[in-house]
């Protein structure tokens, strides 16, 4: 083990010194030297930049070796040959690192089981690809798959002991009256205890859920971005700027709004749950838009 | 500043010029200062009895100062809520003020008969909302466990 650990420490130490690139040095020279005439003979301050070829790391030359798993049957005969062959390479890793940690539900385990074969032959074949030769493109293939809904089920709920819940909202949703209450109760406090006009308790002053409107601005937005982004193939639902920028343009082109690229970058973060009445309204731009 | 009311009456884009100094952008520091968001389940009701106070003072011709209106109305707001007096209400008429949650027999339920402890993310320690819960948990047969945990709660936090 502590072998090992030396092992890598040596490589890394390597990778550390290989990458040294570019040096700019700031000298004084005297002026007479220099190319730059002073008229006060002062020393002049010149830049001398001296330049190295530089070196470029990738992710695959960190080479690292998964022979250390138990049941790994491609890499058992294949990597203890290179093992052997190669001195300065291969660092077995611990196996705890290259395993994936099992959850309490068997279907579950089959799909990480999976997974890790998929990770160890990826971790292979990217040994034989070079880095420079590949080219990737940023945009989305268009033969992914439209309709699968990927959900984030690594939460293993079954090992979760307690849950809290949140009260206002979660568990609980409130009428209109509540708000009528408050500021019924509001008012009267204001009258008497900070003597305010008694005239106002007669007046009629009474709540009105119409004046205001909680985070309308922010929910237009969500709502017109969740709905358009609905039309969209499963890559565009993403959050991910560049598909951002091409909802919006769709969005601009369709309805005649221009939303700001600003805008954008907190509207993913809205925290409003779309409600009902909003729902109503999706469907009502849905229906336009068709 | 995209929009302005003073009372119920909207205010005059020049006007709001002329307050911001000739452009309706603030700074955070400024917006900080000058403005407060009304982004709470309650501002509602708040953001309303601003706007009417200050209309009443205009009708009847009142002189006021809307910084000093503003800070009053929030103020009685607070109040209302520290007392306690509107927990107490709300928590006594629940069929009025609380809108029926569909699925949430069946959630605890499952969460339950998985052997797991429920418990309040927030708002632990205030009494009256642990009525609400009891209320809640009355309807949706669940006492034995929430009630537990409630009290549990409340052991732990009073020993701190």
């Amino acid at each position: 083990m502590e072998m090992n650990m030396a092992l890598l420490f040596s490589q890394l130490l390597l990778l550390v010194f290989t990458s040294t690139t570019t040096t700019t040095t700031t000298a004084f020279v005297p002026a007479s030297l220099s190319p730059i005439k002073n008229k006060n003979n002062y020393y002049a301050k010149t830049k001398i930049t001296t330049t190295k070829t530089r070196t470029i790391l990738h992710a695959a030359d960190l080479d690292v070796d998964i022979t250390n798993i138990a049941n790994s049957s491609d890499t058992s005969n294949n990597g203890g040959v290179t093992n052997n062959n190669n001195n300065n390479n291969p660092v077995p890793l611990p196996t705890d690192m290259l395993e994936l940690p099992r959850h309490s539900k068997q279907g579950v385990n089959g799909v990480l089981v999976e997974t890790e074969e998929l990770l160890r032959t990826m971790h292979k074949h990217s040994r034989h690809v070079d880095q420079k030769d590949v080219k990737r493109s940023m945009t989305p293939t268009s033969n992914s798959h439209y309709d699968k809904i990927f959900a984030n089920t690594y939460v293993d709920l079954g090992k979760v002991d307690t849950v809290g819940f949140d009260y206002d909202y979660t568990l609980v949703h409130y009428t209109e009256e509540l708000l009528e209450l408050l500021y019924d109760m509001a008012l009267t406090r204001l009258v008497n205890d900070r003597h305010y006009p008694p005239e106002m308790l007669q007046s009629g002053l009474k709540y009105d859920p119409f004046f205001s409107i909680r985070g309308a601005y922010q929910m237009k937005m969500i709502v017109i971005y969740a709905t358009f982004s609905l039309f969209l193939p499963h890559p565009h639902r993403d959050c991910h700027y560049h598909h951002r920028a091409q909802v919006l343009l769709l969005i601009k082109r369709l309805v005649g709004l221009h939303i700001y690229h600003t805008h954008t970058k907190w509207l993913s973060h809205g925290r409003d749950v779309i409600k009902l009445k909003h729902r109503e309204y999706i469907k009502n731009i849905e229906a336009n838009v068709r | 500043v995209a929009v302005a009311w003073e009372g119920r009456d909207k205010v005059e884009t020049s006007r709001i010029y002329k307050e911001y100094r000739g452009k309706r952008a603030l700074n955070p520091s400024e917006r900080k200062k000058r403005l407060k968001p009304l982004n709470d389940l309650f501002s509602m009701a708040e953001c309303c009895l601003i706007a009417d106070t200050i209309q009443f003072f205009k009708d009847n011709k009142i002189d006021y100062c809307p910084a000093n209106t503003v800070s009053d109305v929030l103020s009685a707001i607070r109040d209302t809520h520290i007392s306690g007096d509107f927990h107490r209400i709300v928590a006594n008429n629940p069929e009025l003020y609380f809108d029926p949650t569909p699925h949430l027999e069946t959630v605890l339920t499952n969460l339950k008969d998985a052997g797991k402890h429920l418990i309040f993310a927030r708002y632990v320690l205030d009494i009256n909302n642990s009525q609400l819960f009891l209320f809640l948990t009355d309807q949706t047969n669940l006492i034995t466990v929430v009630s537990f945990t409630v009290t549990h709660h409340f052991g732990t936090s009073m020993q701190e």
